[in-house]
């Protein structure tokens, strides 16, 4: 029986990097090459060794692909193209082409910067990298070779984040990346067919929780913020240029409109730019609300959020900035820290994972005096918050998805295991289906029912259909008799003389022989008679012919007599029928084996 | 509560060394350790952390007397307790379980340990673990037992070793200068390891049913890992104990298990053979029995990895050779093995194989990749002179290409096969760069770039295989130094492609042939007879001009690329210390320009990189009376002006790129 493999080589029982492996029908597919932020060594990229001990990666892999931009997902292509070698097909969405690299660029500068690491990849690899790229559209099937395919599908969590429907065969399995069931203030909610996959792999970052908890952040956020303005203090916001910034300003937005709040905000303008450019570029991945506003206006024309000056940092009194990056470790961010840091009424607010080294992770973990270049130190006054706002799906978000795809199996990755085995057993409980939750570098198998569609001629429908039976109906299923043609990558279900036609070869009759020996003192015409009138008798509904030859035929069977030589009473009957009529064929040698009736004429 | 053996890290100060370690184990921590262990119900993790340290601190002598006095290495290493606490099923606390146990094994004690606790038998199973991570871990343990304890004299097997003649030591390994002097109860304790292992290898090496092929690829694996370092005594205990098992194995053809037997086979023909000894006859005859598999896509992989061992054996290195050229001779009709190819055992079923479209590209691609290492085998190996070679690439690649004069020969049933793919097109563009440095092959420099610039000029040419073929170009350039050879129609139309490519919609192909261009123009300078200028071997086109163009491009990366190619192109003008054109002043204006307005790093980083470039080859190649005034001042007010823009930039990189000029 065919199998599906699933092994994570990240994600398994973890948040780390992201990199499950799966075999399908003979191909070998990666999904995801994510990198783990939390170490500074060989661990943080997946070990590659385990599947190429014996060749090239290139030669093992039919392809790669991204979910989406987020650099535990992305993280490690440029090490795996361009370090360890893969040269083959490389698949993710337009916006996560585009939007990839600057991630990379960041953390390759970081790295380069903050740890000094010398063996890391460099700007050119990032780019060769890229070029290997082919871009996926939503919902358009993609040939990567003449057995599989792929298709992408709206996931919701950041700009061009897609799930991927990968198929061989009858074979297929669905890949979630993260996603987001429910829409938010400017992206869509991740949607599906209903394509019922051998197997889901989905994220579950968020097994056990549910969606208010999300709101309470965002409760939590904007009276925090609303606090500092309160008491004359400011608030900075770093940010990478797309992503969550985007539904902060919204938030903050509709929350300053509401409470009639006067206090500026700003953000960079490096930020308005890129993440203009990017929202026009890709405008059709945002949600509906978003589309519309854009054919009016810039999505960054707020009433209250204005495009900031380096000036306006020394300006006195309450405001807030979006400022990237988003790590504080260098840019204008990094500038307004050092200028706010000093003052206890203000606050910085990280709403997302800051790198070992970076002055972000610094502040995060509680240092309150930093050293800063040409030895001078700065004191930290102001207040640290950090706030996640990653876009997962939560634990129903999770059930919904499943009941949209319908799947036959469950994998669940990128998550806790005690979330998981939480979630597993809901699920199975719920779907009355198999739910995996394999670790990193276990393989689950599944066992899949293959079902090889073939072509019918009309013909034999046609003949099938003569008989009386039912019409035709692809959900019921039923037996049809026929003569199977395998032919050049195609499976024809065809009659057998169309079959022979279209061969060019020669009908073969088969038949088979038997000699019965019988006590009968008559002449040999007269024992042929003799069978004729017996069988006359027996076998009513036969077509029986005495034939002037000097034979009996009962349907294909031919019958004759001839006499022994020894004895001329003892006689020997020659049966022969066509394989066709093999049973009736059995029948009469036994029948006749027993003799003829004394009372016949 | 935090136990005590806890605290005692946590509340150090900076990192501890292992002596204080173990001293502040011995004095605080452990004896409060075994009834944590077993009270407290510590999480996976802990347990995981604590077997590795364990582990750890059990590597000397000292520190396993320690754990051992404390019963500590009984109840952490005890894999049945774990067992029952349900715990063993988290992989983290069996690849930790084993980590632990291959720090300790580090001396005869631990080894002793390791016996009498009956480890081997577990260790074993977790070979066939459903964790990939264990599986290699078990491996690793598996091979350091019976490598690290191996006895350097050769009376470890009751008199299993072979006599070496001139008993010279065999090869080195780590194990030879760590480890010597082994006492008689460790040499009892390898045995039974030893013995326990080597018979389980033995039973399970060849699958009973089709499920079991995992546990023999792991068993092949595991040989390979002690088949590299054995030494004579071990290695030929160990193929005297699998021989009969991996011929069973080579008869019954397993294709995933090709490759890992064919390794195995190497290891233990070439280990046998640099003995000098002659190599053993059992093992000879399962490398002859491998290249005569059946199954031409198994003996396509066989023959390469052959090759790939460098092995000196001419008649097996012959055989591997015509192998691996036959799909090639076989599509493109090139006679690379002769005429009489009829003889060639397996013709009939690679043509065949050839026809189906998956093993056909697979073949193929091997074929093509083992191409250049052909190259180089001995004269009375290769069956044609290398250039053969190269005019069968450069077929297949017309015929990739759908080129209908290269389809009148070979054959046309495989061809519907290649036709189009990008596979097959990159393996032999890679395969035609290797061939370049090939003896005897220079002569196909015009006939390389024929091909090479029809492909640059076909609009449905993937950007990865358009890439390649720039590649190829430049390194056909490089190698063969002599550019007279390539024709004034040629350059022409090179030119026109350059031309053409250079606004291709997509950025990819845009980046590409203007990062060709620059390194056209630093092999051309290089070339034995360089041009008056290197932007003349374009013919008509001018590519200063292009690059000029593609510093407006929309993509940053391909800014930044036209930059580098352009400091690439002028370069040569700058050594010669050619007078300054208006041309170069536009240029620097434009430079200056994006230096302060890109809004992308890698285009100011590398403005910041072409002055320079401009200024180091100007202060070395041009004495100050030569140069032309006006360019030596447009430079230097251009240093200033690079120096004040680069050094407040917000990209550190332009920043340090720019302190680094100044």
């Amino acid at each position: 029986m065919p199998e599906i493999k699933v092994t994570p080589l990240g994600a398994g029982q973890d948040v780390g990097r992201s990199c499950i492996l799966v075999s399908i029908g003979g191909k070998n597919i990666m999904l995801d090459c994510g990198m783990h932020m939390g170490y500074n060594d060989d661990r943080r990229f997946p070990d590659f060794s385990y599947i190429t001990q014996n060749g090239r990666l290139t030669d093992f892999l039919d392809c790669v692909i991204i979910s989406h931009f987020h650099l535990d997902h992305c993280g490690a292509l440029p090490y795996m193209s361009e370090m360890v070698g893969y040269d083959g097909p490389i698949y993710m969405t337009h916006p996560t082409k585009a939007i990839c690299p600057i991630l990379l660029e960041d953390f390759r500068k970081i790295t380069v910067d903050k740890k000094g690491e010398t063996n890391f990849f460099t700007s050119q690899m990032i780019k060769d990298c890229m070029k290997k790229v082919i871009p996926l559209n939503l919902h358009q099937t993609v040939q990567v070779d003449d057995e599989l395919e792929i298709k992408a599908y709206y996931a919701g969590h950041v700009l061009g984040a897609a799930m991927v429907h990968i198929k061989v065969g009858s074979e297929s399995v669905v890949y979630t990346g993260d996603y987001n069931m429910t829409p938010d203030r400017h992206l869509g909610a991740a949607w599906i067919d209903k394509c019922r996959p051998d197997i889901l792999i989905s994220e579950s970052t968020y097994a056990t929780t549910i969606r208010d908890s999300k709101r309470c952040r965002e409760r939590d956020f904007l009276k925090k913020v609303h606090e500092t303005i309160e008491r004359g203090g400011k608030v900075l916001i770093p940010v990478f240029a797309l992503g969550r910034a985007q539904e902060l300003c919204i938030l903050l937005e509709t929350f300053w409109e509401r409470m009639n709040l006067k206090a500026p905000i700003y953000f960079s303008t490096g930020l308005t730019e890129k993440a203009n450019h990017y929202y026009k570029l890709f405008i059709t991945w945002t949600n509906q609300k978003i589309r519309k506003t854009f054919v009016q206006r810039n999505m960054f024309e707020f009433k209250h959020i204005k495009a900031f000056d380096r000036s306006y940092a020394d300006n006195p009194g309450p405001m807030v900035v979006f400022a990237t990056p988003g790590m504080l470790h260098a840019g204008q961010s990094l500038q307004i820290f050092k200028k706010w840091a000093g003052n206890e009424k203000n606050m910085v607010i990280m709403p997302g994972y800051c790198v070992q080294g970076t002055i972000g992770h610094k502040i995060l973990n509680g240092q309150r005096k930093l050293e800063m270049e040409g030895r001078a130190t700065l004191d930290v006054k102001l207040q640290v918050e950090y706030m996640s706002f990653s876009a997962h799906a939560d634990a129903k978000g999770i059930m919904q998805l499943i009941r949209m795809a319908e799947p036959r199996n469950m994998v669940l990755v990128h998550g806790e295991a005690v979330k998981m085995e939480f979630l597993k057993g809901k699920i199975e409980q719920e779907f009355s289906i198999d739910c995996y939750m394999p670790a990193n570098g276990e393989t689950i198998t599944v066992t899949t029912n293959p079902s090889v569609p073939v072509d019918i001629s009309l013909n034999l429908l046609k003949r099938e259909m003569a008989l009386g039976g039912p019409l035709p109906d692809p959900k019921k299923p039923r037996t049809m008799h026929g003569t199977l043609i395998m032919k050049e990558n195609s499976l024809k279900l065809v009659s057998s003389e169309q079959a022979l036609k279209e061969l060019g070869l020669n009908e073969h009759q088969l038949r088979f022989t038997c000699r019965v020996q019988l006590q009968d003192p008559h002449s040999d015409p007269d024992t042929l008679h003799r069978i004729y009138t017996h069988l006359k008798s027996v076998l009513k509904g036969y077509t029986i012919q005495h034939l002037p030859d000097g034979t009996v035929m009962v349907e294909s069977i031919v019958i004759k007599v001839s006499s022994s030589a020894e004895d001329t009473n003892t006689k020997v009957l020659l049966l022969s029928w066509s394989y066709q009529d093999e049973d009736l064929g059995s029948f009469l040698s036994t029948l006749l084996k027993k003799g003829l009736p004394s009372g016949l004429c | 509560m935090t136990p005590a053996w806890r605290n005692c890290w946590t509340g150090s100060q900076g990192s501890p060394r292992p002596g204080d370690l173990c001293w502040r184990l011995s004095h605080v921590c452990l004896s409060s350790y075994p009834l944590w262990l077993t009270k407290h119900h510590p999480t996976p993790g802990v347990i995981s952390f604590t077997l590795k340290l364990s582990g750890l601190i059990a590597a000397t002598e000292d520190g396993f007397r320690m754990l051992q006095e404390r019963s500590i290495l009984d109840l952490a290493f005890n894999h049945q307790h774990w067992h029952e606490a349900g715990l063993w099923e988290d992989p983290c606390i069996r690849i930790s379980w084993i980590q632990g146990l291959r720090s300790m094994l580090q001396h005869s004690k631990a080894l002793s340990f390791f016996v009498q606790a009956d480890f081997t038998l577990p260790l074993l199973q977790l070979q066939t673990d459903a964790s990939l991570f264990v599986v290699s871990a078990a491996n690793q343990m598996l091979a350091h037992i019976l490598l690290f304890f191996q006895p350097t004299s050769p009376a470890g097997f009751n008199g299993v070793d072979k006599k070496h003649g001139d008993g010279k030591t065999t090869r080195a390994s780590i194990a030879d200068i760590e480890h010597s002097g082994i006492p008689m109860e460790t040499s009892q304790d390898y045995t039974t390891v030893v013995t326990a292992i080597l018979e389980y290898l033995k039973e399970s090496l060849v699958p009973k049913e089709n499920t079991g092929l995992h546990q023999s690829l792991q068993i092949l694996k595991l040989l390979a890992l002690l088949l590299a370092q054995a030494r004579p005594s071990l290695r030929d205990k160990l193929l005297q104990t699998v021989a009969g098992s991996l011929e069973e194995l080579a008869t019954a053809g397993y294709s995933q298990l090709t490759l890992p037997l064919m390794d195995i086979i190497l290891a233990a023909h070439s280990s046998s053979s640099t003995d000098g000894c002659v190599p053993d006859q059992r093992v000879t005859h399962l490398l002859s029995s491998m290249l005569k598999m059946d199954k031409p896509s198994d003996l396509i992989h066989a023959a390469a990895a052959f090759l790939r061992r460098g092995n000196q054996d001419t008649v097996h290195s012959a055989q591997a050779v015509r192998i691996l050229l036959l799909p090639l001779h076989i599509i493109t009709g090139q006679t690379l093995l002769g005429t009489n190819t009829a003889v060639e055992e397996h013709q009939f079923s690679v043509v065949e194989q050839l026809k189906t479209k998956t093993p056909c590209i697979s073949m193929i691609c091997v074929c093509l990749t083992n191409t250049p290492q052909i190259t180089l085998t001995p004269p009375d190996v290769l069956p044609c002179p290398p250039v053969l070679i190269v005019t069968a690439v450069l077929s297949l690649l017309r015929i990739c290409s759908g080129d209908s004069s290269s389809l009148s020969t070979g054959c046309a049933e495989v061809f519907r096969n290649v036709i189009g793919s990008g596979k097959v097109q990159k393996c032999a563009l890679e395969a035609l760069m290797g061939l370049s440095s090939s003896p005897g092959v220079k002569d196909k420099l015009t006939e390389v770039f024929t091909v090479l610039i029809q492909y640059l000029n076909n609009p449905d040419l993937d950007p990865t295989v358009l890439h390649k073929s720039y590649q190829a170009l430049v390194k056909w350039m490089s190698v063969c130094k002599d550019l007279s050879l390539i024709t004034h129609q040629l350059r022409q139309d090179l030119s026109e492609v350059v031309k053409k490519r250079v606004c291709d919609m997509r950025w990819e192909v845009r980046d590409s042939t203007v990062e060709f261009v620059g390194k056209l123009a630093s092999v051309v300078s290089s070339a034995e007879e360089p041009c008056d200028a290197p932007e003349a071997f374009l013919g008509g086109c001018c590519s200063t001009p292009l690059l000029r163009e593609a510093l407006q491009d929309p993509e940053s990366y391909v800014r930044a690329s036209a930059i580098s190619a352009l400091a690439q192109t002028l370069a040569h003008s700058w050594q010669q210390g050619a007078a300054l054109t208006q041309e170069q002043t536009d240029i620097v204006s434009r430079l200056l320009e994006i230096l302060s307005q890109d809004t992308e790093g890698f285009a100011r980083r590398a403005v910041v990189q072409y002055f320079i470039t401009w200024f180091s080859s100007h202060s070395s190649h041009t004495s100050p009376s030569s140069s032309p005034s006006s360019s030596s001042s447009l430079l230097m007010n251009s240093v200033s002006s690079v120096l004040s823009l680069g050094s407040v930039d917000l990209d550190w990189e332009v920043k340090v790129h720019t302190l680094g000029a100044g």
